[in-house]
C-alpha cells in the first residue's frame, strides 16, 4: 500500500464535481481511471458503473463485491483539498466540501486493487446520486452482479462495521394557498408559509429516540417580500430501525402536514417515497466476522452496529446480497468542515487488502 | 380634450423602452416633447425632468406640481399596444408589460397641457426608477422646486385620491445553526428553519388593524434533504399609516426574531431598513379639496383614503410638497396583462383639466 499514491488518487477524484446527481461526468472519469487497471467495465442503464476484475494469484471463483457512490452533497464544485502530512488531516479550504464521502472509499478501493498480491474475482461498483435517496442502488441492474456479498465504504471511521440500518423515509410536501398584495390586501391572500410553520411547529424533529429520527432538510417559500406567499416546498424525510415505527412517523408527519393545511385554507400536496426499508445481518456471519477479523489484524477494535443513516447497503439487501457498511476515515460529512484522516485512511486500505487476500 | 390624440400620444410613448433603471432614453424623448409644449427644461444629476410652464391665462401666482415616473417593470421592450375602442380599452400584444403605469399618467398630463383653456404656474416632474429602491424624487433638490401643492398621477381609477402612506420597514434576516447529517446525529445539528419556523409562528402577520400590516414573503432554508439545515433567510416587511405604529410593530418583530435565535443557540443577522416614513394630508387641505372638486365635477363619486402601497408622493411630502395621488385609468399592472380602460383615460384627463382650470 502507498500512502502517497493513494493520498494523490484521492485529491484528484474530489476536484472532479459532482454534486447529486450531476455524477455522471465524475462516473465516466472513474471509469477510464479503472479501465487502466485490467479490468471489463460497465455502465448499466441509469449510468451506474460496474467494474469487474478476474481473481489473481487464486483459485477462488466467488466474486465479492464493494460499493461506494460518485455523488456528493452541496456545496461540491471547485473543491480545493488541502494536505497537511503534520496534522496527518486533508481537509477544504472552508469554501466547500471535502468530498471525502465518498471519494475516499473509491481511493482506497483503487489502492486496494493495487497493492493486493492476491484476490478472488472483484466486482467494484460506482452508484450514482445516493445522497438524493439511493437513486443509483435503487435503479441498479443488480442482474450484472454476480457477487452474493458486499462492502459498502461510507461510514466515518475504520472501526465502524454497520450490521443493519433504518427504514428510509422521503416526503416532499408543497402547499399552496393564494397570493395578494401584502400591503394593500393581505386578508385577500392565504400565505403558505403560515402553513408550513405551523405543522414544522407541532413536529417532532430530530432524533427522536435511540433508533428513530425526523428532519426537514429544505424549506422555499414565497416570491417576494410584498406578496403573500402563494407555495412553499418542504423536503422532509424520518427514518428508523423498526421498519413498523418508521412507518408511523411518516403517518405522524404526514398528518400534522395535512391537519396545518386544512387550519390555515391551504392546499397541500405530499409525495411520499420509501427510500429503503431497514435490514439486519447476523453478527457471526461470515461477511460481519471476515471483516471484523482484518480490521483486528490492523489493531482496530470493530465496533459492530445499527445506525439510522442510509446508505446503498440497503438496496443491496432488499434484492438478496448481504451487504454491510464499513468505515473510510472521515469527519463532519455533510458539512465544509469535513475532512480526511490519512492514518485512517491507510488502517481502511490495509484492511480491505488483508481481506481480499484472505479470501483469495 | 381629444380622445384620439391622447390614444396616439400613449402609444407613441409605450413604444420606448424604459425598464428600471433603464428610463434615461425615454426622459430624453420627453425633455423634448414638454420643450416643445413651452416648457423650460432641466433635468437634474439623477437624470429627473424637471419642465416648469408659465401660468396661462391666470393671475395665479401658486405653482402646482404634477408627477409622473418614466420608469417601467419587466418584461416592457418591445412593447406593441393595440387599441380596441369596441372593448374600451387598450392592451398589450400578451408578451410584455403594456406600461400605461405610468405612461397613461403621463399621456393624460401631457392631454390636459394641450387642452386646458387657462392654468395656473405649471411644474411637471418625469421621475426615474420609481419601481425600484431607491426612487428617483429621493434625489430631486426640493429647494429648487416652486410648487407647494401637487398631483403624482399613478394610482388605479380616476375616482381615487390618495392622501396618505406607510412607513415601510424592511427585514433581512439570516439564522446560522450548525449542519449534521440528519439520520446520523442531528442532535449535533442546530436548525436554521426551525429558528425561522418559531420566529415566523410567533409574529403578527397579515392586516393587522386597518392602517397597518406585516409579512413574510419570503424564507429559504437548507440546501440537502438529509442535512439539519444551517442556514434559513427571511425577508420581511411591516408597514403603517401611524409611524409610531410601524416603529412599535418593527421592535416586536425584531425582538422576536432574535428570540427564535437564542432558544435555538443558533445565530441571527439582522438587517433593518425604513424604506419610507409615513405622511397623511388633511381632507380639507387645498390640494384635496380642488381635487375631490373637480372628480364630482366630472361626474363621478370621489374616493379618498390612504394607500399601504408606496408612491412618489412621500417623498414630494417630506420635501414639503403637499401631494396628492390621483388615478390613470389602468388594471393588472406589473403583469402582461396589464391594460388601460380608455373611458377612464378620458375622465381623468378632464379631472385634471378642470383640476387646473379651476386654480387658475
Amino acid at each position: 500500500m502507498n500512502t502517497e499514491r493513494l493520498i494523490s488518487t484521492f485529491c484528484e477524484l474530489v476536484k472532479i464535481p459532482s454534486e447529486s446527481p450531476n455524477d455522471q461526468e465524475f462516473i465516466s472519469y472513474v471509469e477510464k481511471f479503472l479501465k487502466i487497471e485490467g479490468s471489463k467495465t460497465k455502465l448499466d442503464s441509469y449510468g451506474n458503473l460496474i467494474v469487474k476484475f478476474k481473481e489473481k494469484n487464486s483459485k477462488n471463483k466467488t466474486p465479492i463485491a464493494f460499493c461506494c457512490h460518485a455523488d456528493t452533497v452541496k456545496p461540491g464544485k471547485n473543491i480545493k483539498p488541502i494536505v497537511d502530512l503534520e496534522k496527518g488531516i486533508i481537509s477544504s479550504d472552508g469554501k466547500t466540501i471535502l468530498g471525502a464521502d465518498d471519494k475516499a472509499g473509491i481511493a482506497e478501493l483503487i489502492e486496494m486493487i493495487r497493492a493486493a498480491e492476491k484476490h478472488p474475482p472483484l466486482e467494484i461498483i460506482i452508484t450514482r446520486a445516493e445522497e438524493i435517496g439511493s437513486l443509483g442502488a435503487k435503479n441498479l441492474d443488480f442482474s450484472l452482479i454476480g457477487a452474493k456479498k458486499a462492502y459498502v465504504l461510507d461510514m466515518d471511521s475504520p472501526d465502524e462495521l454497520v450490521i443493519g440500518e433504518a427504514t428510509h423515509i422521503h416526503m416532499d410536501v408543497t402547499y399552496t394557498g393564494k397570493a395578494a398584495h401584502s400591503g394593500v390586501e393581505p386578508e385577500n391572500g392565504i400565505s403558505s408559509v403560515l402553513a408550513a410553520v405551523e405543522a414544522l411547529h407541532e413536529m417532532k424533529l430530530g432524533r427522536l429516540d435511540a433508533e428513530s429520527t425526523a428532519n426537514v432538510g429544505v424549506f422555499k417559500g414565497g416570491e417576494a417580500r410584498n406578496i403573500i406567499p402563494e407555495v412553499t416546498r418542504l423536503q422532509a424525510e424520518c427514518r428508523s430501525l423498526d421498519h413498523k415505527k418508521a412507518l408511523g412517523i411518516a403517518e405522524e408527519m404526514e398528518n400534522i402536514f395535512r391537519k396545518a393545511a386544512q387550519a390555515s385554507g391551504t392546499k397541500v400536496d405530499i409525495v411520499r417515497d420509501i427510500i429503503s426499508s431497514g435490514y439486519v445481518i447476523p453478527k457471526d456471519s461470515e461477511i460481519v466476522q471476515t471483516y471484523a477479523n482484518a480490521l483486528k489484524v490492523h489493531g482496530v477494535n470493530p465496533d459492530i452496529k445499527l445506525i439510522t443513516a442510509g446508505t446503498d447497503a440497503a438496496l443491496f439487501n432488499e434484492k438478496g446480497i448481504s451487504a454491510v457498511v464499513v468505515g473510510i476515515g472521515c469527519r463532519k460529512i455533510h458539512s465544509k468542515e469535513e475532512y480526511a484522516i490519512i492514518s485512517e485512511m491507510e488502517t481502511a486500505t490495509k484492511t480491505l487488502v488483508t481481506l481480499v487476500e484472505g479470501l483469495a | 380634450m381629444n380622445r384620439d390624440r391622447m390614444i396616439k400620444t400613449f402609444c407613441q410613448l409605450v413604444k420606448i423602452p424604459s425598464e428600471s433603471p433603464d428610463d434615461k432614453d425615454f426622459i430624453a424623448y420627453m425633455e423634448k416633447l414638454l420643450s416643445k409644449e413651452g416648457a423650460r427644461t432641466n433635468v437634474d444629476d439623477f437624470g429627473n425632468l424637471i419642465a416648469k410652464f408659465p401660468a396661462k391665462d391666470s393671475q395665479s401666482k401658486e405653482s402646482i406640481l404634477f408627477c409622473c415616473h418614466a420608469d417601467t417593470v419587466k418584461p416592457g421592450k418591445g412593447i406593441k399596444p393595440i387599441v380596441d375602442l369596441k372593448n374600451d380599452r387598450i392592451h398589450s400584444d400578451g408578451t410584455t408589460i403594456l406600461a400605461a403605469d405610468d405612461k397613461a399618467g403621463i399621456a393624460e398630463v401631457l392631454e390636459m397641457l394641450r387642452s386646458a383653456k387657462k392654468h395656473p404656474p405649471l411644474e411637471v416632474v418625469i421621475a426615474r426608477c420609481e419601481e425600484v429602491t431607491p426612487s428617483g424624487v429621493e434625489f430631486l433638490d426640493y429647494s429648487k422646486l416652486d410648487s407647494k401643492i401637487g398631483y403624482v398621477v399613478d394610482f388605479d381609477t380616476p375616482d381615487e385620491v390618495i392622501i396618505g402612506g406607510p412607513t415601510y420597514i424592511v427585514f433581512n434576516v439570516k439564522y446560522r445553526g450548525r449542519a449534521a447529517h440528519a439520520g446520523m446525529a442531528p442532535e449535533k445539528g442546530i436548525s436554521g428553519v426551525q429558528c425561522a419556523a418559531e420566529a415566523i409562528a410567533n409574529l403578527k402577520l397579515g392586516r393587522i388593524d386597518d392602517l397597518s400590516t406585516a409579512n413574510v414573503g419570503v424564507v429559504k432554508g437548507g440546501i440537502n434533504i438529509n442535512s439539519v439545515p444551517e442556514t434559513a433567510e427571511i425577508w420581511a416587511e411591516c408597514r403603517s399609516i401611524d409611524d409610531k405604529k410601524a416603529c412599535t410593530m418593527a421592535e416586536e418583530m425584531k425582538k422576536i426574531f432574535i428570540d427564535a435565535a437564542k432558544k435555538f443557540g443558533a445565530e441571527v443577522e439582522l438587517e433593518l431598513t425604513t424604506s419610507l416614513k409615513a405622511y397623511t394630508i388633511p381632507k380639507d387641505s387645498k390640494v384635496v379639496k380642488a381635487a375631490v372638486e373637480s372628480i364630482k365635477k366630472n361626474g363621478l363619486k370621489e374616493n379618498v383614503k390612504y394607500t399601504a402601497g408606496g408612491t412618489d408622493a412621500t417623498h414630494f411630502n417630506h420635501g414639503g410638497v403637499q401631494t396628492a395621488v390621483l388615478g390613470i385609468g389602468a388594471r393588472k399592472m406589473h403583469s402582461t396583462e396589464e391594460y388601460a380602460v380608455i373611458s377612464e383615460m378620458e375622465k381623468t384627463a378632464n379631472i385634471l383639466i378642470t383640476l387646473v382650470e379651476d386654480l387658475a
